[in-house]
């Protein structure tokens, strides 16, 4: 059984969480980012940029290394 | 656009997983989101262990996610330790899941670090060196605080989540 943080509603599997539509998300799913932001994390953005600039970079370190 | 990323718990026997969790509250009671005012740590006791993921709902368009890193910022009251199955070296492998216990953790025994690891500390798949390609998790989580008779209620930290995501 899955429940949703954010609204309580809870769910036979973790597909049909990932389906709903969030009425504490303003009816974004758990597959949109704003379902984040909106819920439990305002500066997703922001954490999201920091991730992938750390993929950027570590992938240019790999790619140097390769080369 | 980026990978949509929440943290998840486990609770109870049964495994109830409540997702996108708004806080890793430790006490005394086996829920997430627990409110700790009402449910605190008794001097001398543990709280719950906390079984918890990090979930990939969708990738969003980056073709990968990992170096997955989780540590605490903060200090915690008295003498009070706070333990995980977290570590950078001799990683135990992705633990299958047993109910939270208040009793000392046999699984949370290396001390959660205070500042950011430097490799990855929570593993994929069991490897500190995994990698998910599509929606999925890390491996669990496990962590409890321990406190001293002497300590004092009402430490406040923060847990830190931290992932690499290729696009």
């Amino acid at each position: 059984m899955t429940k949703c943080g954010p609204c309580g509603k809870e769910f036979k599997t973790f597909d049909e969480y990932l389906d709903h539509k969030c009425e504490k998300a303003d009816g974004y799913t758990p597959r949109d980012k704003e379902y984040v932001i909106k819920t439990t994390c305002p500066n997703f953005d922001k954490v999201s940029q920091s991730a992938v600039e750390r993929g950027k970079v570590k992938k240019e370190k790999k790619d140097k290394k390769e080369k | 656009m980026s990978a949509t990323v929440v943290i998840n718990e486990y609770n109870s026997a049964g495994e109830t997983e409540t997702a996108n969790i708004s806080n890793s509250n430790m006490g005394s009671a086996d829920s997430a989101n627990l409110d700790a005012v009402a449910n605190p740590i008794v001097p001398g006791e543990n709280s719950y262990e906390k079984w918890q993921k990090i979930v990939i709902t969708a990738m969003g368009g980056s073709s990968q996610l990992d170096n997955f890193k989780v540590w605490r910022t903060g200090a915690l009251g008295g003498s009070a330790v706070h333990l995980t199955n977290a570590r950078e070296s001799a990683y135990g492998g992705a633990e299958t899941f047993a109910t939270p216990v208040a009793t000392d953790s046999s699984i949370a025994t290396e001390t959660m670090p205070a500042s950011e690891p430097s490799g990855a500390n929570l593993g994929i798949g069991g490897a500190l060196a995994g990698a998910l390609t599509g929606t999925g998790s890390s491996d669990y989580l496990v962590h409890q605080i321990q406190t001293d008779a002497g300590d004092v209620a009402g430490s406040t930290s923060t847990m830190n989540y931290q992932y690499d995501e290729t696009a």
